[in-house]
């Protein structure tokens, strides 16, 4: 049996971990000591490795190059030759004809790894011409890495993982790590085990609520009004640093005309929650020694996310909270390589290394490296990716190049999504699985998978670690970098990389925060997290320190903004508020660990809408009955979950399922800040369904009819091309 | 009676699972029943897997008219070759942590592999007698909130409890005691 490190595809916790190979098939995982892990790993890690071996559980791995000649036609399996050959054309025409920002893409924040990214952004820049690249951070953290930029100049946690457990007060607000992280909660338990306090504020009353000090249930849909009565009890109560705020921030007294409106008894009635316990809530937190703030999706996929980040940052420079090992700021990176996406400028406005694209010297230092002639990059930052629908819909957008996602599971509004996607000119999708979005491209391109190809991923907290492949490509499966190097070559701008360490040494000396993690630095369970500047330099554990923000003058700006109301509130016809969350022990579009033999045997569909007894027994609704849930989008059965951690008027559905697919239900409505959708808020009703005997054989038709669907779908790759077959 | 068990301790439980799914991958090898023996329960205060206690006076055992369940170095074993489905067990145990599941069986006539009528199985928690380094679940616990509980564990904390009490006795001594001894 032969073991090989690799890093945990899976959460942004950065574990890493032994593949455990015997006879070419991957038969194991166990836990290594990395520097966020310490050998331990959650079930996903732990029981996450077969989807590599082709398992069909749930929809095959695509092993041959597939085309769709026509639109609406079959897919053919044919030589990696035709279909680059084939791409090239579609898309040399359609930059021809409509200019380069008809083109759209998207970068992958799961398994490829930095490397796969950095290079399909160099293709998207220097060969296509557009900013329109994104990835999937925009739909999660987004808000964060906005708000965070624009306010202390870098969009991550300014704390590390694994400080995290000696911080002496740590504030979760919506954010669930026992299923986002498992193994950040681990670090939340130890700090509870070191005697630190923790306050929970979330509308669930989440695992980390039941060791909380302090936990406050607040209504869904408040984030902001909340936040800015924290603000406003630190500076009433004189529990701000005002020699910090002075050398350190811009904007106080602007800031506080906004925050001083705010008490906690304005607040009250929006908030659901007693005023005397944000005041609670904020003495705990400025007075600790080393407070942290951790959150997640319930700050971001909200309507006013980047907002609340604004706030949150603010709270953290006028408490003087943050800048030490163990105080700060902890927005936790939902997938394993989101971090390293936005780090590889799979972001519209972002070179590599956060280097702006507006910025001229950016532009020139890039155009030079990259042998392009002076003012050959674009300046312009280009489309996000949910301006997907509308970018289509009004024809600006005509080919989407899909990278290792599947939109069709994890973008609101799953029928405007399939329009959109049908609508395009061409579709191209890159997976390692038949998703369904794969299903409707146009271009199909194996990629390798996680498990079979090296590269670097960065954790939720800065950290570069390297993974290392297991086994060798199925099938004619490539490196995901080989393809867009084959691509950009026949499109007139040749790319010739021999591995991933000769890319990596071009992002290190092009992105100066970067530059000190070579791969010898980050061998066996090594790491480097950044900014690592220097060879020398071991990686940096914590941002600001001394007070020194990222920013022009070194100082963060404070920012405050006025409350307003989600946008969908729920009515006589849609009474519950629908709030999307995730299942611990599935991934992302769940095409990975729905093929997991284990992951599957915990959870499969049609998962569940979690709801309060209270509101249930109103419907007449018993525990793990079937149930439909509709809104103003569409009708989708699922199993209801009796919860008494639910608060009453809301229900939480997790957004892997593809039968109880919530995202058929939400609304694609994003903060205009960030385009982020609004996925924790939009408005819903249960209903009982009599016939259980009928529901059940009806989820199991429709779940049988979509997985065979998928496996017709992938079968032409069965057939060899013609040429092929009679050469052999 | 040298019986022990494995326990969660709901302070350290994220709910994640992974017990669940160390059991799983345990017992996912072909002849075993790929069913977890421990179930994550949740309530609004706890968090905690619930399985088998290995009673010292088993009610499963008692309760089995085939002899399936019996006693074997402190743990409650099974032969699944004496399980007739009848599922006395399930109902006797209290803390469901025995369950009965059927399975088509593939019989052997001749050379011939052939289905044959649905085989009954018992699957409760065998705290991994046959694998080395003890249970797949408490190796997996990412908290280390899962533990063998066995006669040393119970006796060690007997022991500190009756430590604890007798210090606190001192509070009510009917004649003071020499505090500086401390």
């Amino acid at each position: 049996m032969e073991k090989h490190m690799a890093v945990c595809p899976y959460c942004g916790a950065g574990c890493k971990l032994n593949l455990l190979v015997d006879d070419g098939m991957v038969i194991g995982a166990e836990g290594i000591d990395g520097v966020t892990n310490e050998g331990e790993l959650c079930l996903k890690g732990l029981s996450g490795f077969d989807f590599i071996n082709d398992t069909k559980i749930l929809t095959p791995r695509i092993l041959h190059p597939m085309i769709r000649r026509e639109k609406g036609g079959e897919l053919e399996r044919v030589t990696w030759d035709e279909a680059l050959d084939f791409t090239a054309q579609r898309l040399t025409e359609i930059k021809e004809k409509y200019g380069p920002d008809a083109i759209m893409l998207t970068g992958s924040s799961r398994g490829p790894g930095n490397e796969a990214n950095f290079v399909m952004q160099k293709f998207t820049r220097a060969c296509i011409g557009t900013n329109n690249i994104d990835n999937c951070a925009r739909t999660c953290h987004g808000p964060s890495v906005i708000g965070l930029m624009d306010t202390v100049g870098s969009g991550a946690m300014s704390v590390s993982i694994p400080n995290l457990e000696n911080a002496d007060l740590i504030m979760l607000f919506g954010y669930n790590p026992s299923a986002s992280h498992p193994i950040v909660a681990r670090r939340i338990v130890k700090a509870k085990e070191k005697g630190a306090k923790i306050i929970v504020v979330d509308p669930r009353s989440i695992e980390t609520a039941r060791i909380a000090d302090l936990y406050i249930q607040i209504k869904n849909g408040c984030n902001l009004a909340f936040m800015n009565a924290f603000a406003n009890v630190i500076v009433s109560e004189n529990m701000h640093d005002k020699a910090f705020i002075d050398a350190h921030t811009n904007g106080f007294d602007a800031w506080w005309e906004t925050i001083k409106n705010y008490t906690p008894e304005s607040v009250a009635e929006v908030c659901g929650c007693d005023p005397d316990d944000i005041r609670k809530a904020a003495r705990m937190y400025a007075t600790a020694p080393n407070s942290v703030i951790g959150w997640g999706m319930g700050v971001t996929q909200q309507r006013q996310g980047v907002k609340v980040v604004h706030t949150i940052a603010a709270i953290a420079c006028v408490a003087n909270q943050i800048g030490r090992d163990n105080a700060g700021l902890a927005p936790v990176r939902g997938q394993n390589n989101v971090q390293g996406s936005c780090d590889m400028g799979m972001w519209p406005s972002l070179l590599p290394g956060y280097q702006k694209v507006e910025n001229p010297e950016m532009r020139a230092k890039f155009e030079k490296a990259w042998g392009l002639p002076a003012g050959a990059l674009p300046a312009e930052p280009g489309f996000k990716l949910t301006d997907l629908p509308h970018g289509v819909k009004e024809g600006k957008i005509r080919a989407f190049y899909n990278f290792g996602e599947d939109p069709l599971q994890t973008e609101p509004d799953s029928a405007d999504m399939k329009e959109t996607l049908e609508n395009l000119d061409l579709l191209i999708s890159q997976d390692i699985f038949m998703t369904q979005t794969t299903a409707l491209a146009d271009v199909v391109f194996p990629g390798t998978s996680w498990g079979e190809h090296d590269g670097v991923f960065s954790a939720s907290d800065r950290t570069f670690q390297r993974f290392t492949a297991a086994v060798p490509p199925k099938g004619e499966c490539k490196h995901d970098w080989q393809i867009f190097q084959e691509l950009s070559t026949r499109m007139g701008y040749p790319m010739h990389y021999e591995d991933t360490e000769e890319i990596w040494n071009e992002v290190r000396e092009l992105c100066p925060n970067f530059y000190g993690a070579t791969y010898e630095k980050m061998a066996g369970t090594g790491h480097a997290q950044w900014p690592v500047p220097t060879l020398e330099c071991p990686g940096t554990p914590t941002l600001y320190k001394n007070g020194q923000f990222n920013t022009a003058d070194k100082k963060a700006i404070l920012m405050a903004h006025d409350f307003v109301e989600p946008t969908e509130l729920p009515d006589d016809a849609y009474p519950l508020v629908l709030c999307t969350v995730r299942e611990v022990g599935h991934y992302s579009c769940r095409s990975m660990t729905g093929n997991c033999k284990v992951l599957s045997m915990l959870a499969d569909e049609p998962g569940y809408v979690h709801i309060n007894p209270a509101d249930a027994e109103a419907r007449n609704i018993r525990d793990e009955d079937l149930v439909w849930v509709s809104s103003r989008r569409g009708k989708v059965i699922t199993r209801a979950c009796l919860d008494e951690r639910i608060n009453k008027g809301a229900v939480y559905m997790t957004y892997q399922w593809w039968i109880g697919k919530c995202n058929d239900l939400t609304m694609h409505v994003t903060d205009p800040l960030s385009g982020t959708p609004e996925d924790k808020y939009s408005a819903c009703e249960v209903h009982s369904i009599d016939d259980q005997v009928w529901a059940e054989r009806h989820m199991q038709a429709l779940y049988s009819a979509l997985k065979d669907r998928l496996a017709a779908e992938a079968a032409p790759q069965n057939v060899a091309p013609a040429a092929e077959a009679s050469a052999e | 009676m040298g019986s022990k068990f494995v326990i969660a301790d709901p302070g350290l439980c994220i709910g994640c699972q992974t017990c669940m799914a160390g059991c799983l991958l345990k017992h996912s090898a072909p002849g075993d029943v790929a069913k977890p023996r421990l179930n994550l329960i949740t309530t609004l205060t706890i968090s905690a897997p619930i399985v088998c206690h290995h009673c010292a006076d088993a009610p499963c055992v008692a309760s089995c008219p085939e002899g399936a369940l019996y006693f074997d170095e402190g743990r409650v074993a099974v032969k699944q070759e004496r399980c007739i489905g009848c599922r006395s067990c399930v109902l006797a145990c209290p803390y469901g942590a025995v369950d009965v599941v059927s399975q088509e069986g593939a019989a052997k006539l001749g050379g011939l592999t052939v289905e044959s009528a649905p085989k009954a199985f018992l699957v409760k928690c065998d705290l991994c007698y046959d694998r080395e380094g003890g249970p797949a679940c408490v190796e997996a616990c990412p908290t280390g909130g899962l533990m063998v509980v066995d006669e040393e564990e119970l006796a060690a904390r007997q022991r500190a409890r009756r430590m604890k009490a007798a210090v606190a006795s001192g509070a009510f001594a009917s004649v003071p005691l020499n505090m500086d001894l401390n």
